[in-house]
């Protein structure tokens, strides 16, 4: 029978170790792959836009600072033109000949007659 | 649940989105009215003559006014009021705004601000103020609670001053902090408007005045002056003055009005230069033209005589000036000019019609609408025709002018705007008004009317004037305006003065009471505009 054929009486050379066969490696899942790469994905989307939204409420952030010290800012000039114009009011008072003209009689200062004054003629 | 949430959301989000939303900008969003600042008035060196400050104006709303007696007495303390006054309008029934304080200090508001008084409310306002208080206050007028010009050059310049309010739209947080300004419309501050005034010469001549009236004991006074080359006026003055801050108890005295423009009254001799300058315009006299006068004449129904009596003299022209003889000018004007030429010189000078100067209410003077019999024996001096202050200043500007006159005007610009040219117009040639002038300088010496405008190292032309006022029934007696109009430096005019006072006592005469106010205003003046003498001092 050629099946015994397969053991020989005669020959008992020891037969080399089977070597191991390498066990066969797990094709990767195309599904599995795909899901790795939608996870990093989602992770790149969600920092970006985090980051975007961070920013976004930085910039609302900035520009309700800008607004508040523009309203500030304008409380300021308005308050600051208010002081000017006081100021020249009080300086135009001040500047009052009439006013001017007290305070230097009150000094013991008279007005200089007009015949007092000298002219210089330069010539032409 | 999730379910009931859901559906909560959408119809917040749809059906209610729209009253929500607007709810929510009412909450947040007001819209602010930006004020316009009214324009400053300058005069011609830069120092504001009326100009806007920040006031704050206190109101309550007396339904959320807790506490009145106390919050009466508090506020009263600090803003300087009765205590019933404020009472009144904390207790007001039937509304939301009741006025406390219109205009309040800024400073004392804040004050009363910081007491956080239920039902007080506050807002800023301008408030007109007049820095150099009666300087000019008749010119000036003043501008009422509503910041509108109500009277003087408040009112005749209110469109130029006027600005436009803004608009603003702004978003506030809970806290009342503005966090977005949706939309602005910036105010308009209205403009600056410089006049020809200058304050130091307007402050000399009102206190001249003022001491003047005083020592006379006179009803009111009157001073102008101009520049005759430009028509521009560096002063106009009345007296008694007031505080412009304080211009409603000034108008119920009645020290409102500015009589250099609105008022007439008769001019008497300061007159008598129109009858001369026409009969030497038409070449029917000259200055040596010697005229036999009485003491007196009749003229129809009545008897014109001259002020002083004397015996029969012979005059020249210039002597008829200089001495301001009635009888030699009514002369003149009935034998020579006649009343058609005297009419036309009248119109020519101007009289009759206004100046157009740029100041409200001016008066175009009265003229008589009939001429009797004894007409051409009084207008040819003075008598029974009326004329306004700045008229009479212009007439005596354009003779200083070479013959040119010129409109007065106060207004120098308006910020932005051009400059307006005055008008001119030529009444009198160089060669008479060259004449004309030599005789009025004869005015001033010692043998004239008016010795007392003499002005060391300066000549002096002018014209003294005593006018007797027309009542209801005639000349009223012991009433009189004494008026000096004079030109210096008379050698080349730089300065035309004019003063008149109405009924003085004790001394009448214009060379009397008028005439040294003149030399004082103008002595001043020369010196403060560094105007060299053109005489040499002894």
């Amino acid at each position: 029978m050629a099946a015994l054929d397969w053991f020989p009486n005669d020959v008992a050379t020891p037969l080399p170790e089977p070597r191991a066969r390498p066990r066969p490696k797990a094709a990767p899942r195309p599904r599995r792959r795909a899901q790795g790469r939608r996870l990093r994905g989602g992770i790149v989307w969600i920092t970006t836009f985090a980051v975007l939204l961070a920013g976004v409420v930085a910039l609302n952030v900035a520009v309700l600072r800008v607004n508040m010290s523009l309203d500030r800012l304008n409380k300021q000039q308005i308050q600051l033109q208010a002081e000017n114009t006081a100021l020249a009011s009080q300086l135009s008072s001040a500047s009052s000949s009439l006013r001017i003209e007290q305070a230097a009689r009150r000094l013991g200062l008279v007005p200089a007659p007009a015949s007092d004054t000298s002219y210089l003629e330069l010539g032409h | 649940m999730f379910g009931a949430l859901l559906a909560r959301t959408a119809w917040l989000s749809t059906v209610r989105a729209s009253a929500l939303s607007r709810a929510g900008q009412e909450q947040t969003k007001a819209p602010v009215i930006l004020p316009a600042a009214r324009g400053t008035i300058f005069d011609s060196m830069g120092s504001p003559l009326a100009l806007g400050e920040q006031a704050t104006t206190v109101y309550a709303d007396p339904s959320a006014v807790t506490k009145p007696q106390q919050e009466a007495r508090v506020a009263a303390r600090v803003l300087g009021l009765h205590v019933k006054d404020v009472l009144h309008a904390l207790t007001r029934q039937g509304t939301h705004f009741s006025y406390v304080y219109r205009k309040a200090p800024t400073d004392r508001a804040s004050t009363l601000a910081k007491r956080k008084l239920a039902g007080l409310h506050f807002y800023a306002e301008e408030r007109r103020t007049y820095p150099q208080n009666s300087v000019a206050a008749q010119v000036l007028g003043f501008a009422g609670v509503d910041n509108t010009g109500l009277a003087g050059l408040e009112a005749e310049l209110d469109p130029q001053l006027t600005g436009r309010p803004g608009e603003q739209t702004v978003v506030r947080d809970p806290f009342g902090r503005a966090i977005s300004i949706e939309h602005t419309t910036p105010a308009r501050p209205g403009k600056a408007v410089f006049l020809t005034l200058d304050h130091t010469i307007q402050a000399n001549a009102e206190q001249v005045l003022r001491q003047t009236v005083a020592h006379y004991g006179a009803k009111d006074g009157t001073a102008i002056v101009l520049d005759p080359r430009t028509g521009a006026v560096l002063a106009m003055a009345e007296a008694p003055g007031y505080n412009a801050n304080n211009f409603p108890k000034a108008e119920a005295k009645g020290l409102q009005r500015n009589h250099a423009v609105t008022d007439v009254f008769e001019p008497g001799s300061v007159f008598k230069v129109v009858t001369i300058a026409g009969a030497l315009s038409e070449h029917l006299v000259t200055p040596q033209t010697k005229f036999t006068l009485p003491y007196s004449i009749q003229v129809a129904d009545r008897r014109i005589h001259d002020a002083e009596p004397r015996g029969t003299e012979t005059m020249t022209v210039a002597q008829i000036l200089q001495r301001s003889s009635n009888v030699g000018t009514v002369t003149i004007a009935r034998t020579l000019l006649g009343e058609t030429r005297l009419k036309r010189w009248i119109k020519q000078f101007g009289f009759g019609r206004k100046t157009g100067i740029d100041f409200p209410g001016e008066t175009a003077g009265l003229l008589p609408s009939y001429w009797s019999g004894s007409t051409i024996g009084n207008v040819p001096i003075g008598q029974g025709i009326s004329v306004t202050a700045i008229q009479l200043a212009s007439v005596y500007a354009a003779i200083a002018n070479r013959g040119m006159w010129v409109q007065p005007h106060l207004v120098d610009h308006v910020q932005g705007e051009k400059p307006p040219s005055p008008t001119t117009r030529r009444i009198l040639s160089a060669r008479v008004d060259r004449t004309l002038l030599q005789m009025l300088k004869g005015v001033v010496a010692d043998t004239g009317t008016a010795a007392g405008a003499e002005i060391p190292g300066y000549t002096v032309a002018g014209k003294t004037g005593t006018a007797q006022k027309p009542g209801p029934h005639g000349y009223e007696p012991g009433k009189y305006v004494a008026t000096f109009v004079g030109m210096v430096p008379a050698s080349n005019p730089r300065l035309v003065v004019l003063v008149t006072v109405d009924e003085p006592h004790g001394v009448i005469f214009g060379g009397l009471v008028a005439a040294p106010a003149f030399a004082q205003i103008a002595g001043f003046d020369l010196q403060y505009l560094e105007v060299p003498p053109d005489l040499k001092l002894r």
